[in-house]
């Protein structure tokens, strides 16, 4: 045995497949597992390509749903209360299409807007008092898929969500509700959105 | 008959590893996909769980003042142990958490003039420059300015900005209700006009001459009487001009700097109050009395006990809020600026958020990237 061993692995002896190749039947049961694998797994190849397109699909909806997220967070998070009563510097005010106020940026002060125009939803700033000629205002779409789309407001005193906004108070609560319009044309609704406005609310243990 | 047999199983072992290779490319291309997806999930809940706990972190601070059951506030009470902060964050994360008296500050925005200059008597460019910001006329480009201040101070942003410091002073403010008693009559009309009150040239020049003339006769803390004494052509609405313009002690001394205390107390000009800042840590004062005290017996000041009540408070009523959440390596990810206004509509436990500014800083787009 150890002779033969070592025979073959001199390559001094010749196994029988080297020498005869594969039966027929052997090639017909490798074709037909093959035929059969290929059948149980072509389902999946032939989706793979709607699947990706899914994910994407999804990936670019939780996308656009963390964006606007990001951007309502930043914007009311800085919100600013004006302390003075003089009209130089208007408060919240909203409609179901958007809403304007007062926030703190790096460079100071600045009107922010986010509203829908159409299909899409845009946040702009701008600075109050800017002395520089070139300070020109910044403006980002945030999406530009949205089908039906609202703003809504929460009165902190009623404890009634309204569609506008037009008091000398910040509203508690902002909401946005959408949905986005993907690629194969179906609708998809977000996640509503809701942000609080901590700023400008009064609080107490007795309230 | 080596060799060849060699060469066949070569042949398979290229075939093997071109169809490994391929598999490793689909797999990793989804690997890939899977990967980034995670990450921007994982980014967007920390970020999200990071805003939460800073928030946490400045009710926590909130609760903190508001539950504080001695009769005065003092540096001592403002101090939140780290073990109280750690609980509510990650291990992998620190903060700190500050808690200031903003209301006890100089504030700009609601002293007169002739303060600023006795404030400013070391840095005259800052006199100036505030001067500048404040007279300035609305829609005008040019060096002319207004006879009452038009321009205020509205955020930290511009603090900075109008004294060429960065970060802005920790003694100054921007926050909180001018004193009745500390103010002129040009600091009044313009609190007038930021009421909402449109006022005539006349009307203006009058109302300055009246209360110039009678500051300081009359001492009572509700500002519907004092302003019924200056025979103003219009009254403010009482709602609004109550929260820009107080009568009552607001400046609490274990919190107020000797630079400002010296412009606050008569002959306190040339004094240090060098003894003050260890007082205020050591032993704060526990009444306004004691504060009383403290001036005539340490420093020879006598105040009347009217104006000393006007002007002071052992309680605090606006405060400063700073919290800092930073990751291991010490770098800073989001700082969280709030001013909170305590005891509005004559409630002692009642708040108000006034100012709120949430800051993310380099450290978390180093760690994103």
């Amino acid at each position: 045995m150890k002779d033969r061993f070592s025979a073959e692995k001199h390559g001094l002896i010749s196994t029988k497949r080297e020498e005869e190749g594969f039966t027929l039947l052997e090639v017909v049961i490798a074709l037909t597992l093959t035929g059969f694998l290929l059948l149980m797994l072509s389902p999946t190849v032939f989706n793979l390509q709607r699947l990706l397109f899914r994910e994407n699909e999804a990936a670019i909806v939780n996308r656009i749903q963390r964006l606007i997220y990001r951007k309502l967070g930043e914007i009311l998070g800085n919100a600013y209360l004006y302390p003075f009563y003089d009209g130089k510097v208007e408060s919240f005010s909203g409609e179901q299409w958007g809403f304007s106020l007062p926030v703190v940026t790096k460079q100071g002060l600045a009107r922010a807007e986010l509203f829908i125009n159409g299909e899409k939803l845009i946040a702009r700033w701008e600075r109050y008092h800017s002395d520089e000629e070139n300070d020109e205002q910044e403006m980002v779409v945030l999406t530009n898929q949205l089908v039906t789309s609202a703003f809504s407001y929460l009165d902190g005193k009623t404890g009634v969500w309204r569609n506008a906004w037009h008091e000398d108070y910040y509203p508690r609560l902002v909401q946005f509700n959408a949905a986005i319009e993907q690629q194969d044309s179906k609708t998809r609704a977000l996640i509503p959105i809701v942000i609080p406005l901590k700023v400008g609310q009064k609080d107490g243990k007795n309230l | 008959m080596s060799k060849e047999s060699n060469q066949e199983q070569g042949s398979a072992l290229v075939f093997i590893f071109g169809f490994c290779l391929l598999l490793g490319a689909v797999l990793s291309f989804f690997a890939d996909s899977v990967n980034l997806k995670k990450n921007l999930r994982a980014k967007f809940e920390r970020e999200v769980s990071l805003k939460q706990s800073a928030e946490n972190l400045t009710e926590l601070a909130i609760s903190h003042i508001l539950n504080k059951t001695t009769a005065y506030d003092a540096p001592e009470h403002f101090r939140i142990t780290p073990n109280r902060i750690n609980t509510f964050l990650s291990a992998d994360y620190q903060a700190t958490v500050e808690i200031r008296d903003e209301g006890s500050r100089f504030n700009p925005n609601n002293l007169p003039i002739s303060y600023w200059q006795e404030y400013f008597h070391n840095s005259p460019q800052s006199y100036e420059r505030l001067y500048a910001w404040s007279f300035r006329q609305e829609n005008q480009a040019g060096n002319l300015s207004t006879t009452i201040r038009n321009n205020y101070l509205l955020t930290l942003e511009d603090l900075q900005e109008v004294l060429a410091e960065t970060p802005a002073p920790s003694s100054l403010t921007i926050f909180g209700p001018a004193n009745y008693y500390l103010i002129d009559g040009e600091v009044l009309v313009s609190l007038l006009l930021r009421s909402g009150l449109q006022m005539s040239s006349v009307a203006i020049e009058t109302t300055i001459e009246n209360f110039n003339s009678n500051r300081n006769q009359i001492f009572t803390e509700n500002i519907a009487t004092l302003l019924s004494q200056l025979h103003l052509p219009e009254l403010p609405k009482l709602d609004k001009i109550e929260q820009l313009l107080t009568a009552k002690g607001s400046i609490n001394p274990n919190f107020i700097e000797p630079a400002y205390l010296r412009l606050l107390v008569p002959e306190g000009k040339g004094r240090d109050f060098s003894d003050l800042s260890l007082l205020q840590k050591e032993q704060p004062f526990i009444s306004i009395t004691a504060f009383e005290d403290y001036l005539c017996n340490q420093h020879g000041i006598s105040i009347s006990r009217e104006k000393i009540a006007r002007l002071f408070s052992v309680k605090s009523k606006v405060f400063g809020i700073y919290v800092s959440i930073y990751n291991q390596d010490k770098q800073g990810l989001l700082e969280l600026n709030t001013i909170v206004q305590r005891g509005w509509a004559e409630q002692e436990d009642s708040w108000q958020i006034i100012y709120r500014r949430e800051n993310w800083l380099s450290g978390k787009k180093e760690s994103d990237d």
